[in-house]
């Protein structure tokens, strides 16, 4: 997928829209979420605060340039920014294959939970490696199973570290 | 301060450290070498590990990793034309014309040699002037250390790409992610939402992984192509090697980019390309033959190769005097010291002074073994850049899952890797910076504590801040800073204006 310049300035002005929203609500509920446990003679609001604001000021800024960017860009005006999308809406998005590999790494922390370590591993190995295009299935697996024992291993007896071993075999 | 730099010499000869440090360059090197990995994901990776190890073994690992990635990046770039970092792209220039006429081997060589003299050059730069700049800002209050701080997340202005306002936004994202937790001031919980996962705070090396590895795999996942070497590389007759009268001859213009390469590292912000850049031009410039350059020369490899290099030991000037990382890079070794109770600045030169000239011995180990490892590695190096990409990816991304998982045990940290993998690739695309953004989560924290101690000095009042001179000082410097930020960026579109004119015209 390509996304047009026309549509990478929507885009931003979304983001900035919805970055000012997120802020917003914070600041506003932002009291509540602060627990003091200690009587402080400072108040302990006040720098989450400043920052909240400081960044909601740096949000509402770059909904305006977004903004501007716009005008700019229906009037043909071109800047800077403008090019740079130019360049980028030549870059191609794999939005398939990254949702995919993003679904794989949820799997993975699924089966991490479940089975464990050892048996999701050489799976997951071999799945990502066959969404990069490998060629060898049989090698590439034997090669997923020694590289996971090898590191089950060192993690172990090198780092003391316990691997996930699933409830499922708990 | 002899005496610290061989008793830090000492402490470091030891089996462990040094076969840490021989681990780090070989991991830099390779991840270095291969296109679309980078030093820093290596770094982050292993951060994790360092948890497990002392001070003296963990710091020299990363810090092997940082220099060899450097270096890494121009074997590629020689090789097959691809920089395997950025810094490498000057490199690339000269260097693969020289590869493609055969000479593989001396360009190969040259890279080596300026990354190592280079290195070397900033190192001692950087032993020498560390400890008496410290001795300066040890004078400083929590007052004056808020305005340095502040000065620091100006860094965010130069490493945020065309939009200061998109670094901004990351970087104080970045501070309102560290205030998740129990305070470490006042014991409030805060941003929990009622979560006790986020009790304990998010954890940084889930967001270092997630924001600077996960993202490059994912933009990898599209771009599964694979590069060849083609030509024949051979190592053992003078076209293969860097001789000792190149060597002479060059050495002044290696002395030259070493300096352009320290000052610039120096200099929070800038990194290593732009000192690349600069030495190569300075020694285009300066050279009797300008157009070979193009043609490919080994002076045209030397140059940005140890002005790159350069840049790694000055870069740690800030980082270890004033608590100032000057890149993401930097940030994650901060990290790496944070982690083992290590907080840089001022006071870490007498709180932890063995510590602090054992990292300093183990620089100068990390050039020596760079040398010999590099060098002996030449045809192995040359083996990885044809790896396949598939296998590298699947493991990087378990090497990812193994490293977040191994600090806390915890899968939620998994989640969170997962989490910010995804906010990495979205902001990547956007162009947010994740750099900025893990500044801010590492400065956020010393920012909040040295604010809460000066209102807590003055009972509240904002005077304190404008009392001392050292504080007054730095707010001058921290709107000058923003102010020649704001300059260079005019600047900068001005030209990209003025050229985009002349397109179209």
């Amino acid at each position: 997928m390509n996304i047009s310049v026309k549509h990478r300035i929507i885009l931003e002005i979304c983001i900035s829209c919805f970055l000012l929203v997120c802020y917003f609500l914070f600041s506003v509920f932002q009291a509540d979420m602060i627990e003091q446990t200690l009587a402080m003679a400072l108040d302990q609001t006040l720098f989450p605060r400043a920052i909240t604001i400081t960044v909601i000021i740096m949000c509402f800024l770059l909904f305006y340039d977004s903004i501007k960017l716009y005008i700019k860009y229906k009037k043909g005006i071109i800047t800077p920014e403008i090019h740079e999308y130019y360049e980028c809406s030549e870059e191609k998005i794999p939005v398939a294959r990254i949702l995919i590999y993003i679904g794989i790494l949820f799997v993975y922390l699924i089966a991490l939970y479940y089975v464990g370590f050892m048996y999701s591993t050489p799976v997951i190995t071999l799945c990502i490696a066959g969404l990069l295009g490998i060629k060898r299935i049989f090698l590439a697996a034997v090669s997923a199973i020694l590289f996971t024992i090898a590191l089950y291993y060192a993690s172990f007896y090198g780092l003391q570290i316990m691997l996930p071993s699933g409830i499922l075999f708990y | 301060m002899i005496e610290n730099v061989i008793v830090g010499l000492i402490s470091i000869l030891n089996p462990a450290s040094i076969i840490a440090i021989a681990f780090g360059l070989v991991v830099g090197l390779l991840f270095g070498a291969i296109p679309g990995i980078s030093g820093i994901m290596a770094i982050s990776i292993l951060l994790p590990l360092t948890f497990y190890v002392s001070p003296l073994v963990g710091i020299p690992m990363l810090l092997g990793i940082y220099k060899a990635g450097i270096y890494g990046g121009s074997i590629t770039a020689i090789l097959l034309n691809t920089p395997g970092a950025p810094p490498a792209i000057c490199t690339a220039m000269s260097g693969f014309p020289m590869a493609k006429r055969g000479q593989a081997g001396k360009a190969l060589n040259a890279a080596l040699v300026g990354s190592v003299y280079g290195d070397m050059f900033s190192n001692l730069l950087l032993i020498l002037v560390a400890a008496p700049i410290s001795y300066i800002a040890l004078k400083i209050g929590p007052a004056e250390q808020f305005c340095l701080l502040l000065l620091a997340l100006t860094v965010v202005g130069s490493i945020s790409g065309n939009s200061i306002l998109k670094g901004m936004i990351c970087a104080g994202f970045g501070i309102l992610l560290s205030m998740v937790g129990v305070s470490g001031v006042s014991g409030a919980i805060r941003f929990t939402f009622g979560s006790d996962y986020l009790l304990a705070g998010i954890q940084l090396i889930p967001m270092v992984i997630g924001l600077l590895c996960l993202p490059e795999i994912i933009h990898q996942v599209g771009t599964c192509a694979k590069n060849y070497i083609e030509q024949k590389i051979d190592l053992k007759s003078e076209d293969g090697r860097l001789t000792w009268k190149e060597f002479k001859q060059n050495f002044y213009l290696l002395f030259r980019s070493s300096v352009i390469g320290s000052v610039i590292g120096a200099m929070p912000g800038l990194g290593a390309s732009p000192a690349a850049f600069m030495a190569y031009s300075d020694a285009q410039r300066h050279s009797k033959d300008q157009d070979a350059f193009a043609k490919g020369n080994v002076e045209g490899v030397l140059a940005p190769e140890s002005a790159n290099n350069a840049t790694t030991g000055s870069a740690m000037i800030p980082l270890l005097t004033l608590g100032i990382p000057g890149d993401d890079v930097t940030a994650v070794l901060m990290g790496a010291f944070l982690i083992q109770g290590l907080t840089p600045g001022p006071n870490i030169f007498f709180e932890h002074t063995q510590v602090v000239y054992g990292i300093f011995g183990s620089l100068i180990i990390c050039d020596i073994l760079l040398y010999v490892i590099a060098k002996f590695g030449f045809r192995l190096w040359i083996r990885i850049v044809d790896l396949p990409r598939s296998l590298i990816f699947s493991s990087v991304t378990i090497f990812a899952f193994l490293g977040t998982y191994s600090i806390n045990q915890s899968l939620f940290d998994i989640f969170c890797l997962i989490c910010f993998g995804i906010m990495g690739y979205l902001m990547r695309i956007f162009h947010f910076s994740a750099g900025a953004m893990i500044i801010g989560f590492i400065l956020g924290p010393i920012l909040e504590k040295a604010y809460d101690q000066s209102m807590s000095l003055s009972g509240g009042s904002y005077m304190i801040f404008f009392e001392s001179p050292v504080a007054v000082i730095l707010m001058i410097m921290t709107a000058a800073s923003i102010f020649s930020i704001y300059r260079m960026r005019v600047r900068k579109n001005k030209k990209l204006m003025e050229k985009l004119g002349s397109l179209e015209q």
